[in-house]
């Protein structure tokens, strides 16, 4: 029973997920928002201030601080975050999201994937979820791909 | 007087679980610990309903999912908050993904200060 499934079915399931996932990534310019970049606009738009510092958002990424540092560094430049030194430690520095920030997550290629998603029938993207759920917790999430260097500018 | 809103709280931490139901108990909720699914689950059973739920993610070698798949079963809806201070095979932003997927309503990241537990457990309570 352990191998009922497929292999070559198994293998193109996940040929169409990787495809799906590179379609709402469309542009890989470096002048485009890069998927490193939305983590942390993302984690910006739903973390208390107290949380908004690169040692944190490295450690809720799982990642080392230099590839956090220089993906904010690049936000920054491009006016989607601010950055306020702490009063308590002149070391540290809090990150804020611009309005120009907030008003890039609205276009977050997440919410064009959930919109694809939410054309199937209800039971098929309860399925969907379950399925994502279970490879998750079996499989792992570990993501060493934000250590690249394409992602992480 | 008002009755005091009844929060399970779900932590394998013994220290950690203490320290977090004295605060919510002096912040006049009642409380009633757990420290794993299996205990939680019995708790539901013979403790419950309960307003809130807040729960680590990690329990020992395994997951508060199936408390949170046991709260979504109930016809009452408790909301959720989930804790979580990492772990090694999973980064907390996949952590809380699966506590969204799972019905959380707010995920916190361990250490968290007592103001921000507090804040979270306001807003779920009047979600």
């Amino acid at each position: 029973m352990e191998h009922d499934v497929d292999d070559k079915k198994l293998i193109a399931s996940i040929i169409l997920l990787e495809r799906f996932i590179r379609d709402i990534y469309p542009s890989r310019e470096s002048s485009a928002i890069q998927p490193l970049q939305w983590s942390i606009l993302r984690y910006l738009a739903r973390m208390p201030a107290d949380r908004c510092e690169v040692r944190f958002i490295a450690q809720f990424l799982g990642l080392t601080r230099a590839p956090v540092t220089r993906a904010v560094a690049k936000l920054e430049s491009r006016d989607l975050v601010y950055q306020r030194g702490n009063a308590d430690d002149a070391r540290t520095k809090t990150i804020f999201l611009t309005h120009a920030g907030q008003t890039a997550l609205e276009y977050d290629p997440v919410i064009d994937a959930v919109a694809r998603i939410r054309t199937l029938p209800v039971d098929t993207q309860q399925q969907f979820i379950n399925s994502v759920r279970s490879i998750a917790l079996e499989t792992g999430g570990k993501n060493s791909d934000y250590s690249k260097e394409d992602t992480a500018r | 007087m008002t009755i005091p809103k009844r929060i399970l709280l779900v932590e394998d931490d013994a220290a950690v679980c203490d320290l977090l139901a004295e605060f919510l108990t002096s912040q006049d909720f009642g409380v009633v610990q757990a420290s794993n699914v299996d205990t939680a689950l019995a708790a539901l059973g013979t403790d419950g309903p309960f307003d809130l739920a807040v729960l680590d993610f990690w329990l020992e070698d395994t997951t508060a999912i199936p408390i949170m798949d046991a709260l979504a079963s109930h016809g009452r809806r408790t909301p959720v908050i989930a804790i979580s201070g990492g772990n090694e095979i999973i980064d907390m932003e996949a952590v809380q993904a699966l506590s969204d997927i799972s019905g959380a309503v707010t995920f916190l990241q361990k250490p968290f200060a007592k103001e921000t537990l507090i804040d979270a457990v306001t807003a779920a309570l009047h979600a």
